[in-house]
């Protein structure tokens, strides 16, 4: 088990659940942090590491669904497992529709448990991986200059560089060689791909919005 | 008028006559009499005196004044200053006409009050005779002497007896129309009387009909039966017929019977008001229940008889029944969702262990299966599972303490009180479902120590399970028999008993009654026994049953008393 290992939080008030589920999983190769209650894990510094949570419903202070609001739908990296003692129909549905990757009744299937958590693991992976090209491409697109940012905006547009000069008030020669220097700033070897990453990137604005 | 000598001649003798004899109504004719008196003699005063019952009174006066006759109808007695008391005495005494010409010249008269005080000269004073005196006219003038000439006397007397007639007819008339008056009166207060009798039994008949109400009854010592209609028409009978218990037990539902033999029963021995429902049949297969209210009394040879009111309560009583399926159905519905609860919250207690036990011990297989095998690891997780199986079994047991935990109140508890009580909740029950009840309560019953709800329970219990028990009962009646009563044998406890004629338990199920989710019922939980046996033993009691000797079954339960907490 190395220490970069995946990391599965588990969070249950029952000792027999929270207990068991550790040495299970530590079996499989993954690294345990486990919790008593929803205060205790959101006590905890975010990990930026590929983990997932694995989460009983009712709970002491704070339920499940409750802490699953607390956490919020972008944390993709960390997926939620549900597990519950005695879950209804409209508990899940609560839980599935804000973003929970299973639900879980007690007793736990063991095979059932572990091919969610290896699910979960992948798109926190996924997601992650995400995530960093995503970080990459911001921090190229924040090295342009700000006249380089005009060209490209209008660039992605579909405008041709006698255009984008008459538009800015310069010649054309000038435009032709900012946007030779933001290509290789943006590390783009096509015009269709500066078109993708600017995509992206607004995508991901509008995200955070 | 007065000064002229008038001709007497026989037109106004006869026109007179005429006008005296034509009216029949005493005042008018007082009036007319004074009137013509006065115009045909030349008098300037005149008075009518009538006797009533022997008693002479004004009945009225003329005047002259302006040349004009005024007549007031006076009723007064007769006073010195009417007229001269002596020619009054005289005609009273003499029946004579007094006629005196010239009346204050005349010292023989300067004694009286009236002559010396009015001062009349001409005065005439007439009797007015039929079969006796029945009035007197007087007549003066005050100008003039001599005015009541000799023809004038004959004229006046010959009107005087004319109106002697038709002053008693009049008075006949009088007497006759305020007879008439009277009997129309007295007519139209019997008219108006026998108006509201009428009234109010159309009242009474119609609220009958309203209300579906009838009235009726019932001599005990010949049971003769007497009904209204409402009650003929309710029972569908033809009201001509002869009610007898035997049409009446015609009507009566199969099934109810035996409640009507009851009833009667109890109606000729205990001479006490009651209270009944039961079903008709009808001809047409319709069934109507029937709510009855009898008051005892006695008749004026002091007989017993009942007098009382049916009415038909159909159409509440199938609201009613609505209304109890739908509640057995709501109580059905809330059981089956307590249970569900409890079952989620068994499940729950139970899976956390549960869950512990499988997960460690795939993880122990798991351990296991490793190259090298994980034994310190596999040891662990199999302690593990082993804690969250006794974990598991803990549960089983603090459910099991939850269930039969109790905190139960002490105080003195009258049994028969608390029975009556419960009787008296449980009668409506009771009766819909056709239950005769009995109740034999012991009188000098020592309280028990104990939780007087919990035992209400109890009993509670033990009666609805009788009922329940002869609810398929149709052969015979449904009869329930709840008795208090001392335990003679072991002197200190108390015992109550409930008696039924159902379908009993047969030998087999006596001894499994008490186990919980035992039940002989289809619809049953089976819980009741059982928990009433936990509240009776928890009262230091016991509780039993024994099949009768006949059908159905008996439960009791006896507690000790005096002295125990």
């Amino acid at each position: 088990m190395s220490r970069d290992a995946p990391v599965v939080f588990i969070v249950d008030d029952d000792v027999s659940v929270r207990e068991s589920l550790g040495p299970l999983i530590r079996c499989e190769g993954w690294q345990t942090e486990v919790f008593a209650s929803a205060r205790e894990f959101l006590a905890r510094p975010r990990l930026v590491a590929a983990s997932c949570l694995v989460l009983d419903v009712t709970l002491p202070d704070l339920d499940g669904l409750e802490l699953q609001r607390l956490i919020g739908v972008e944390r993709l990296d960390m997926p939620i497992i549900f597990i519950t003692g005695h879950g209804d129909v409209p508990m899940t549905v609560r839980a599935m529709k804000a973003g929970a990757l299973e639900f879980l009744t007690k007793p736990l299937d063991t095979e059932v448990l572990l091919s969610a958590i290896r699910l979960a693991i992948e798109r926190s992976q996924t997601a992650l991986t995400q995530g960093a090209q995503m970080r990459a491409l911001r921090a190229r697109y924040m090295s342009l200059t700000s006249r380089e940012r005009e060209v490209i905006a209008l660039v992605v547009r579909g405008h041709l560089n006698k255009e984008i000069g008459g538009k800015l008030g310069i010649s054309e020669i000038t435009v032709k060689a900012h946007r030779g220097k933001l290509m290789r700033k943006m590390n783009a070897t096509s015009l269709a791909e500066l078109v993708t990453m600017a995509g992206k990137l607004q995508a991901a604005e509008v995200g955070e919005e | 008028m007065v000064e002229e000598i008038l001709l007497i001649d026989v037109t106004t003798v006869i026109k007179a006559s005429q006008a005296i004899t034509s009216e029949l109504v005493l005042h008018s004719l007082i009036e007319t009499l004074l009137r013509i008196s006065m115009e045909h003699t030349g008098a300037q005063r005149a008075i009518l005196i009538l006797l009533r019952a022997n008693e002479p009174r004004i009945e009225g006066e003329a005047v002259c004044a302006h040349n004009k006759v005024e007549v007031v109808l006076r009723d007064a007695v007769v006073t010195p200053a009417d007229l001269p008391q002596f020619a009054f005495d005289r005609v009273l005494r003499a029946r004579e006409p007094v006629v005196l010409d010239d009346a204050s010249a005349d010292s023989s008269y300067s004694e009286d009050e009236y002559v010396r005080r009015r001062g009349p000269r001409s005065v005439l004073c007439l009797p007015i005779v039929q079969t006796g005196l029945i009035g007197i006219l007087y007549l003066e003038n005050q100008l003039t002497p001599r005015v009541f000439t000799p023809d004038r006397v004959a004229l006046l007397e010959l009107l005087a007896s004319q109106a002697a007639i038709s002053l008693e007819n009049a008075r006949l008339y009088t007497d006759l129309h305020r007879e008439y008056r009277e009997r129309k009166r007295a007519e139209e207060e019997l008219r108006r009387s026998e108006e509201k009798f009428r009234l109010r039994e159309e009242f009474l008949r119609e609220a009958q009909r309203l209300t579906l109400t009838g009235g009726f009854v019932w001599l005990i010592s010949t049971d003769e039966i007497r009904w209204s209609q409402q009650l003929y028409r309710m029972f569908e009978f033809n009201p001509t017929m002869l009610v007898t218990l035997k049409l009446i037990g015609s009507r009566v539902h199969p099934e109810d019977q035996a409640l009507l033999g009851d009833m009667l029963e109890r109606a000729r021995n205990e001479a006490a008001d009651f209270e009944y429902e039961h079903r008709l049949l009808m001809p047409d297969g319709s069934v109507k229940y029937v709510h009855l209210v009898a008051h005892a009394t006695r008749d004026g040879n002091g007989r017993l008889e009942y007098i009382g009111a049916a009415q038909d309560v159909t159409q509440s009583r199938v609201a009613q029944d609505a209304l109890s399926t739908a509640r057995s159905e709501f109580a059905r519905v809330a059981r089956v969702t307590s249970l569900g609860a409890l079952t989620a919250s068994i499940a729950h207690e139970v899976n956390q262990p549960l869950s512990g036990i499988i997960t460690n011990a795939n993880t122990c297989l798991r351990m296991l299966a490793t190259d090298p095998p994980n034994i310190d690891g596999a040891r662990d997780t199999a302690r593990r599972a082993i804690r969250d199986v006794n974990r598991a079994s803990d549960v089983i047991t603090r459910l099991r303490a939850l269930f039969t935990k109790n905190g139960t109140a002490s105080e003195a508890v009258d049994l028969n009180e608390a029975a009556r009580e419960v009787i008296a909740l449980s009668l409506s029950e009771l009766q819909r479902g056709r239950v005769i009840l009995r109740s034999e309560l012991a009188e000098d019953l020592p309280p028990v120590r104990g939780d007087r709800v919990q035992l209400q329970q109890v009993i509670l219990n033990l009666l609805l399970n009788a009922a329940d028990a002869m609810s398929g009962i149709e052969d015979r009646p449904r009869q329930l028999l709840i008795k208090t009563e001392r335990e003679v044998d072991e002197g200190d406890r108390v015992r109550l008993a409930v008696q039924d004629t159902g379908t009993g338990f047969g030998p087999s199920g006596v001894e499994r009654l008490f186990d919980a989710f035992y039940t002989t019922k289809s619809g049953g939980m089976g819980i009741g026994l059982s928990i009433s046996r936990s509240i009776v033993e928890s009262h230091r009691g016991r509780l039993g049953a024994i099949q009768n000797e006949g059908p159905g079954a008996t439960f009791w339960f006896s507690i000790p008393h005096g002295g125990t907490s």
